[in-house]
């Protein structure tokens, strides 16, 4: 496993406490990692079960929770977005439950996803401002927000 | 005949509606009866309990849980405690476990029972909507008795429950079994000899195994398609390892399917209150751990994950902990939020009446997508 991993930029690896892998890919190899995880017949990542994203202090954190049909494996593949400018390539050509899931990262933490179809706000009104689940985002400053009326 | 109007026609169906189970818009393309094209619209019930956690402690966050889906509130606190309780190493006393088990199986068969008399009358049949909620009162009335509340029960605490089942609520929940298995019987045949229902749901809906897999499907709405994916059986949690039960699959991944799917559920799931109960009235022991303070829970910072599987399909809590005495981010996964995605494909180029076929077969709570 080791070995056929190394052709991909692996910055680190870990196991969550509850016994999942957690590898940290570069952001520039980690959708071909992806695609190799799911094309493999060794791993077989059959399912995204959600992608979540994460604001650490200095960068914005991408997790793709993969699962393994044929091997009953959970496995957790991050990627590091920079904070000032979340940019990462969109999954939803691999995985089409991916697409609200992006949708709803980029509302709330905004970070774009490249080559998504309908990157547009989920949950929040069009109108509103800033991403809620940043850690800086300031609740007085950002209160009035406008419901359309388009029903 | 010259068609009264061949151009496209957009209507949309809700934000409020009777024909969606929450507040979703469905922005709808038809020409003539034929859908050309969908949108889903949600977020129109969004209580960012997301962020809600990040401001409070981990045992105020706790009633805040159950309301994510007013139908399965058990299983969404089952997954909430079990990250934290994995988070900071607390052990589960057994007889706590059988306890979390068999309420969380009560809230399956009442949130199926729920979605089966829904959707139901969504279709025209009065009768089986009445069958179907005196039977989910039965449910929640022993619930009430159990836990003071009957759909938002905040029962669970880390490391066990709030308080013991007394021997009168377990002869409750065993008459209730004796009583249901007859009838759920009866619900069964009620729609596999139903002609009016069959014509109305057979081979309509089709998702494939791959189109399943790809939209994250989870729960019987994936089971239909002939995957048998359910984490009691390929990950067990609490003491569904001890249990005996099967996990009913189809293959055909129509409406129908769906909806037969959620009936065999309910009569494992009688299993597993019968096991349950047997255990409980035999056996004595502790409810709670009693060397947890819920007050004083201060995880080190680290990231757990925990899968439940809800009548809808798997949920999962992530917490991830920064050492403080709250949570630093809380990401819950909501089947329902999947199944909504996968609409837009299965109500292409079908007829405008098979709206709600489609969409109610899918079991979909929008309260629980939009957090």
């Amino acid at each position: 496993m080791e070995t056929e991993y190394s052709q991909f930029n692996i910055l680190n690896k870990q196991t969550t406490k509850c016994g999942i892998e957690k590898i940290t890919v570069d952001k520039c190899c980690f959708k071909k990692f992806i695609s190799h995880l799911k094309n493999s017949a060794e791993f077989e990542a059959n399912i995204l079960y959600s992608v979540m994203a994460c604001d650490t202090s200095d960068c914005i954190e991408l997790n793709y929770n993969l699962f393994s049909e044929k091997l009953n494996r959970y496995l957790i593949i991050t990627v590091l977005t920079d904070r000032n400018n979340p940019v990462c390539d969109t999954v939803t050509d691999l995985y089409k439950s991916a697409a609200f899931d992006e949708r709803e990262i980029f509302d709330m933490f905004g970070v774009f996803f490249e080559g998504h179809k309908n990157l547009t706000r989920l949950l929040m009104p069009n109108s509103s401002v800033g991403n809620p689940l940043l850690k800086d985002y300031n609740f007085q400053k950002e209160r009035s927000v406008h419901y359309e009326t388009d029903l | 005949m010259k068609p009264i109007c061949d151009s496209d026609m957009i209507i949309n169906i809700g934000p409020q509606s009777p024909a969606l189970y929450g507040s979703m818009k469905l922005a709808i393309k038809l020409n003539g009866e034929i859908i050309k094209s969908v949108e889903s619209v949600i977020g129109y019930n969004h209580r960012g309990i997301e962020k809600l956690a990040e401001s409070l402690t981990y045992l105020q966050y706790l009633p805040v849980v159950n309301k994510i889906d007013y139908l399965s509130g058990f299983m969404y606190m089952e997954a909430y405690c079990s990250a934290v309780e994995k988070l900071c190493d607390i052990n589960v006393p057994e007889r706590a476990q059988y306890i979390r088990v068999m309420l969380m199986e009560l809230n399956r068969i009442s949130s199926h029972l729920f979605y089966l008399g829904v959707y139901l009358s969504d279709l025209g049949s009065k009768a089986q909507f009445y069958f179907a909620f005196t039977l989910r009162d039965e449910i929640l009335h022993i619930l009430q008795d159990i836990c003071g509340q009957k759909i938002m029960q905040n029962y669970f605490v880390f490391g066990g429950v709030k308080h013991d089942l007394d021997l009168n609520a377990l002869n409750k929940i065993c008459d209730f079994c004796s009583s249901f298995s007859q009838k759920v019987k009866e619900l069964e045949n009620l729609i596999i000899d139903n002609p009016a229902f069959k014509a109305r749901t057979k081979g309509l809906g089709i998702i494939t195994k791959n189109k399943a897999l790809s939209y994250s499907l989870t729960g019987a709405n994936l089971r239909s398609a002939g995957i048998n994916l359910d984490i009691r059986k390929i990950k067990p949690y609490l003491v569904y390892d001890a249990l005996e039960f099967q996990v009913p699959i189809d293959d055909s991944g129509d409406c129908f399917s769906r909806c037969l799917l959620r009936i065999r559920e309910m009569i494992e799931s009688l299993k597993i209150i019968r096991q349950c109960s047997r255990f409980l009235i035999k056996s004595s022991g502790e409810y709670k751990n009693n060397d947890v303070n819920p007050l004083q829970i201060h995880p080190q910072s680290n990231t757990v994950i925990s899968h439940v599987e809800s009548p809808r399909g798997i949920i999962s809590c992530t917490i991830i902990s920064d050492g403080s005495d709250k949570p630093s981010r809380v990401k819950w996964r909501t089947p329902s939020l999947y199944s909504i995605q996968i609409l837009p494909e299965l109500l292409k180029n079908r007829y405008y009446s098979d709206i709600t076929a489609i969409v109610g077969s899918l079991d979909i709570v929008v309260s629980e997508a939009d957090r």
